[in-house]
């Protein structure tokens, strides 16, 4: 090994000792985490984790039962079904320019008109939080009238979005979107998210505890398909403070519940193009175990941020939907963030199904962080 | 952004790249093209300058010409082969891409071959490559005819050999062109004063030269001690960041080894970091797109081109208009490098089912920044700076984002 080498990997090495100290360290001796900078942190433990899937929590079944009238039509099934279909063709050139003008239904949906109809989902049950702590989904101040779903321990959950996606081939569980995304989520560091749970007394109940997200920038390790090895280093990116979020939150029974993040931005690389969510009065519900976490991050998708990115990265083509009839519906079933001029809903109910393992977060990208957002007020809505 | 030939091959063609580029006497036909400086490097060019360009579309088949006069009705795209919209009246490839012409008595010379053209005429090619020249350069030195995004595998300029040492080449980077290992990792050189004997970095280590290396125009080779030797450029001895190590584990005492420092940009113009790599934005930091569009190996998004492309993303003339803005140049602004300021038509067509506007012919007109030869646009959706709601990537029309080259993340 060369000298130049052989120094540089120690000073790699020592820089993993330090954080990798730095993580077992109580919080008080280390450097805080992101957390509020006016409300200090209590002692404790913290727990690091790294995302390892983002799915939506679609309640499916072998035979689509919950699809009686079938899954959703396609583009092609979309045009095929005008009269004009094969002249709209000719002059545009694409299955989903079904607009005036040719306009694509992923870009200007508002200007496509679907002649098949939206095939409804018809089912009670769902997944999901329930968002506006209303046990029949009446309208409050900050969400519209809308039918709540039964989660399948008996609670009541709000998730419109199922209604809009759960009878879409593309992204059901076996669907393209859906596995083509599961892809990208593992290979591509654009989509890495990391939360941190500081001042953890007990990891089975402890009624205070803070929670960071972070966008991260390291790729996953898995031994085997899906299975995620835990404990390795996962850094910050900081570059990106837009994308940091933090919230109070407690344990119960093994299971970290956060209360509402008022605005919370994620990056993405979907379909091989970047997106953002916006998800508002994001919520947190992770089991926790030795190695992970799985449970739910719910919450009210924006819909001018989600149809960009459903617009843009969807893939209609081979997801078999029209993207069209998916933007209407998303309109029509949005519960939440009403315009105060004219009632209609702004966001849409979404809860998305996440696996995480334990991660080792390192704390002085996260002090500088701090630092840079409590001095520039970014990533603060 | 592509990066040059290099290693034993560039070396051996040193002599034909002097050749071209008239440096040197001969006594057989002066080669059809000259060397030519570009943004990207040097370039094989026509003897007016203008950058020459070889297209995947031939790479299959060396010695053969795909870009020509024929009209398809259908393109393969993800959907199948669907109709080309105005398939009848759309300027065909060879009208955007015009070949590079070899004269009735030309004759092989070295990697320059004349080959047969579909429907008569005989067209350059070097090494195999048909050549071709774009519509869109207007100067010499231009590099228009590169798709931007995704679209950038189709068409490349003819890159001219470099004649550098084996092993090393150029690439791309916010600094310039800047010389580059075989991995496309910089090299570096110390800032101030150079002493070998003051040893690099750490994570730097020389650059080695082969025992039987020797001087050639601005590469020499230096004594780096222990019997060893180091290639310098322009007197400057080069180091590469060792295996294993970072850039960013670098200090201030070293500096990229460029080959050419970049232009510049106006002052309009700013930069951004943002997802995809640092992107070029407006003053105030949003981001800046292009529309990029090619149907079977012909660019699309030219004033003349179906205006079905545009409406595709953008809808009809008004609904376009309103959500893809020009970017417009201030008063008294001038053209700096890769950006220059044209009139754009606004709205972009009248008619969908029709041919976008010429500026000559438009109603109206607003005078713009374009990138390499292409008007930017703001996207109506975009609220914050950097943010990239309109970027597109795919086969098919699209708004990119303009990233700057070398600043792409890993992953």
């Amino acid at each position: 090994m060369r000298e130049s080498q052989r120094r540089s990997g120690i000073a790699r090495n020592l820089i993993r000792i330090l954080c990798i100290g730095a993580m077992a360290t109580p919080l008080s001796l280390a450097a805080p985490a992101m957390s509020q900078p006016e409300s200090p942190r209590p002692s404790g433990r913290t727990i690091g984790l790294v995302l390892t899937s983002w799915t939506h929590a679609l309640y499916e079944t072998p035979s689509k039962a919950e699809c009686p009238a079938g899954l959703q039509a396609g583009e092609e099934e979309q045009m095929r079904a005008r009269k004009d279909g094969d002249e709209q063709l000719r002059r545009f050139g694409s299955y989903d320019a079904r607009g005036p003008n040719g306009e694509a239904s992923r870009f200007l949906a508002w200007r496509v008109e679907d002649p098949i109809p939206f095939r409804e989902l018809q089912t009670k049950v769902g997944y999901g939080l329930n968002l506006d702590g209303t046990p029949d989904g009446r309208a409050t101040a900050k969400s519209c009238k809308h039918e709540k779903f039964t989660s399948p321990e008996g609670e009541a959950v709000d998730n419109q979005m199922a209604r809009v996606l759960g009878c879409v081939a593309g992204w059901r569980s076996d669907g393209f979107n859906t596995g083509f995304i599961a892809v990208e989520f593992h290979n591509l560091a654009t989509n890495r998210v990391l939360v941190e749970i500081t001042g953890v007394d007990s990891e089975t109940n402890d009624p205070d505890v803070g929670v960071n997200i972070y966008k991260g920038r390291d790729k996953l390790v898995a031994s085997a398909p899906d299975k995620y090895v835990p404990f390795l280093i996962q850094r910050i990116d900081d570059r990106f403070p837009r994308y940091t979020h933090t919230a109070h939150g407690r344990i119960v029974d093994g299971v970290l519940i956060t209360d509402p993040i008022p605005v919370a931005d994620f990056p993405g690389i979907w379909v091989n193009v970047p997106v953002e969510h916006r998800m508002k009065d994001l919520r947190l519900r992770l089991k926790l175990t030795d190695t992970g976490a799985s449970g739910f991050f719910a919450g009210y998708e924006d819909l001018k941020y989600w149809w960009n990115m459903h617009g843009k990265g969807a893939a209609a083509a081979v997801g078999k939907f029209s993207q069209a009839g998916v933007y209407r519906a998303a309109h029509r079933y949005a519960d939440g963030f009403p315009d105060p001029a004219t009632g209609q809903c702004t966001a849409i109910s979404t809860s998305y199904k996440v696996e995480a393992v334990r991660a080792m977060i390192p704390h002085p990208v996260a002090k500088a962080l701090q630092t840079r957002v409590a001095a520039t007020g970014e990533g603060r809505y | 952004m592509g990066s040059h030939r290099s290693g034993t091959l560039g070396w051996a063609l040193t002599c034909a790249v002097i050749a071209a580029a008239g440096l040197a006497s001969t006594a057989k036909a002066a080669p059809p093209a000259i060397v030519q400086m570009s943004e990207d490097g040097p370039v094989l060019a026509t003897p007016g300058g203008m950058t020459l360009y070889t297209t995947a579309m031939d790479d299959p088949t060396p010695g053969k010409a795909h870009c020509n006069d024929v009209r398809a009705k259908t393109e393969r795209t993800v959907e199948g082969y669907m109709p080309v919209p105005m398939a009848e009246t759309r300027p065909t490839c060879a009208q955007k891409s015009p070949p590079f012409l070899a004269a009735a008595g030309a004759a092989a010379d070295g990697p320059w071959k004349p080959i047969p053209r579909d429907g008569g005429g005989r067209q350059w090619a070097y090494e195999g490559h048909p050549l071709y020249t774009s519509i869109r350069d207007h100067r010499p030195g231009d590099v228009n005819g590169v798709g931007l995004g995704r679209g950038s595998y189709l068409w490349k300029p003819a890159f001219a050999p470099l004649g550098f040492p084996p092993g090393l080449k150029i690439v791309r980077r916010p600094e310039g062109l800047v010389l580059a290992g075989a991995d496309s990792r910089p090299l570096y050189v110390r800032r101030g004063l150079q002493r070998v004997s003051d040893g690099p970095a750490p994570s730097l280590e020389p650059v080695r030269a082969a025992a039987v290396a020797r001087a050639q125009g601005d590469w020499t080779v230096m004594d780096a001690g222990a019997g060893r030797r180091q290639y310098a450029f322009r007197g400057q001895p080069l180091y590469a960041v060792a295996a294993g190590a970072a850039e960013a584990d670098l200090n201030g005492q070293w500096a990229l080894a460029i080959y050419r420092p970049a232009v510049g940009r106006p002052a309009d113009i700013g930069t951004r970091l943002s997802l995809i790599g640092e992107v070029y934005t407006t003053r105030d930091g949003m981001a800046l797109y292009a529309f990029e569009c090619q149907v079977n190996g012909a660019t699309c998004g030219d004033p003349g081109d179906p205006a079905a492309h545009w409406s595709l993303l953008c809808g009809g003339p008004a609904e376009c208009m309103e959500r893809w803005r020009p970017y417009r140049a201030s008063p008294g602004a001038r053209p700096v490098g890769e950006w220059t300021i044209i009139d754009v038509a606004q709205p972009l067509f009248a008619d969908a089912t029709g041919p976008t506007y010429r500026p000559q012919d438009a109603p109206a007109k607003v005078r713009a920044w374009a990138y390499r030869g292409r008007p930017v646009f703001t996207f109506v959706d975009d609220e914050l700076p950097g943010q990239l709601l309109g970027h597109l990537t795919g086969k098919g029309p699209s708004f990119v984002a303009l990233v700057i080259a070398g600043t792409q993340p890993e992953s």
